[in-house]
């Protein structure tokens, strides 16, 4: 990473950039997306996200699909902290006893060179809601698969 | 009406603010399993202000945030500690500095997780080369610390979260630089 002074400082979508680095007009690829917490495997989490990911960066018009070779593509790599899906009565009795859960640490690299040149973390939780939040350990994934995309999205002038 | 509502709604306030004052300590954040490292460097260093720690989560103000002034002073104690340098100086005289900024605190009251990246940047003093620089993540799960209290607004169970989040951060911080420090040299040295 270049600089800590020289790092942007992202108030709302909370990347932070290396100096100087420009993120307009470049394309995005999605690499596998790794996990510390087994729950996230047992849970489909990883491949949810990836696929969420991909999902939302195709919207905007910004996924790599590889059919194009764009030059100097920025790889996103992301690996689950923390997972859980919790629990619909612990959510109905009291907030964080059932709370559904991600924590994802994102890296941005240069495709070429695989220098670091972004990072943020994503966390996404669903504490309360009770039966209304039956599919909590699933909308967490894309929630958080959505706050990555805006706050890539966020650092592209459109 | 207005002016009369005026005064009970100041001192409601500062009631209200006086009851959210952090309640971390810096002493609650230096790492308890750091040890003095045996080989270290025979830099002399200085620790800048670490920048940021501003959490985006508005809420958190209401509980004890990690702020700037209380982490650089957990993280000299946690090198002074260690001694993985020769010397903990100021700026002027220091061969080296290192600056940290806290790129990402996140979490909110009642929350489950408390997750905090950090960035450190070690530079030369005299050309501003960087010698060493790394991002460290470091997170907790309330439920990790949740020892039977029906208190899910207990402040101190958030300070705690907290703490451990920052001295696990210090740990692997001071866990790298016990494998770098000997081998960092500056122009001066």
């Amino acid at each position: 990473m270049a600089a800590a002074a020289g790092l942007a400082f992202a108030d709302e979508a909370s990347l932070w950039l290396s100096e100087g680095v420009d993120l307009n007009g470049r394309r995005f690829a999605v690499d596998p997306v790794t996990t510390i917490d087994p729950r996230a495997e047992e849970e489909h989490a990883v491949d949810k996200l990836r696929t969420e990911l991909a999902k939302g960066l195709a919207q905007l018009e910004m996924l790599d699909t590889g059919d194009k070779a764009p030059p100097r593509s920025v790889r996103i790599s992301c690996e689950i902290k923390r997972y859980s899906a919790g629990n619909v009565a612990g959510r109905w009795i009291g907030g964080k006893f059932g709370a559904a859960y991600i924590v994802v640490l994102v890296k941005l690299a240069e495709q070429e060179s695989h220098q670091l040149i972004g990072e943020m973390v994503a966390v996404r939780e669903i504490a309360g809601g009770g039966l209304f939040s039956i599919e909590a350990g699933s909308t967490i994934v894309t929630d958080a698969a959505d706050e990555i995309v805006k706050a890539i999205s966020n650092r592209v002038a459109h | 009406m207005q002016s009369r509502l005026t005064v009970p709604v100041l001192v409601l306030s500062f009631t209200l603010l006086g009851g959210c004052t952090p309640l971390v300590q810096v002493n609650d954040l230096v790492p308890r399993s750091v040890v003095r490292i045996p080989s270290k460097s025979s830099m002399r260093l200085a620790v800048a202000a670490a920048e940021g720690g501003e959490s985006s989560e508005s809420m958190t103000v209401v509980v004890a945030n990690v702020n700037g002034p209380e982490y650089t002073e957990a993280l000299r104690q946690t090198l002074g500690t260690a001694g993985l340098f020769s010397e903990l100086t100021t700026e002027d005289h220091a061969d080296a500095v290192l600056r940290t900024r806290i790129l990402s605190q996140r979490n909110a009251p009642r929350s489950a997780v408390y997750t905090l990246l950090v960035h450190y940047e070690l530079r030369d003093r005299e050309t501003s080369a960087i010698l060493w620089q790394d991002t460290i993540y470091s997170d907790a799960v309330g439920s990790d610390f949740y020892s039977g209290e029906v208190d899910i607004i207990n402040r101190k169970f958030f300070v705690r979260v907290r703490a451990k989040t920052v001295q696990d951060n210090l740990s692997q911080l001071v866990a790298t630089l016990t494998e770098q420090a000997p081998h960092l040299k500056t122009r001066s040295r």
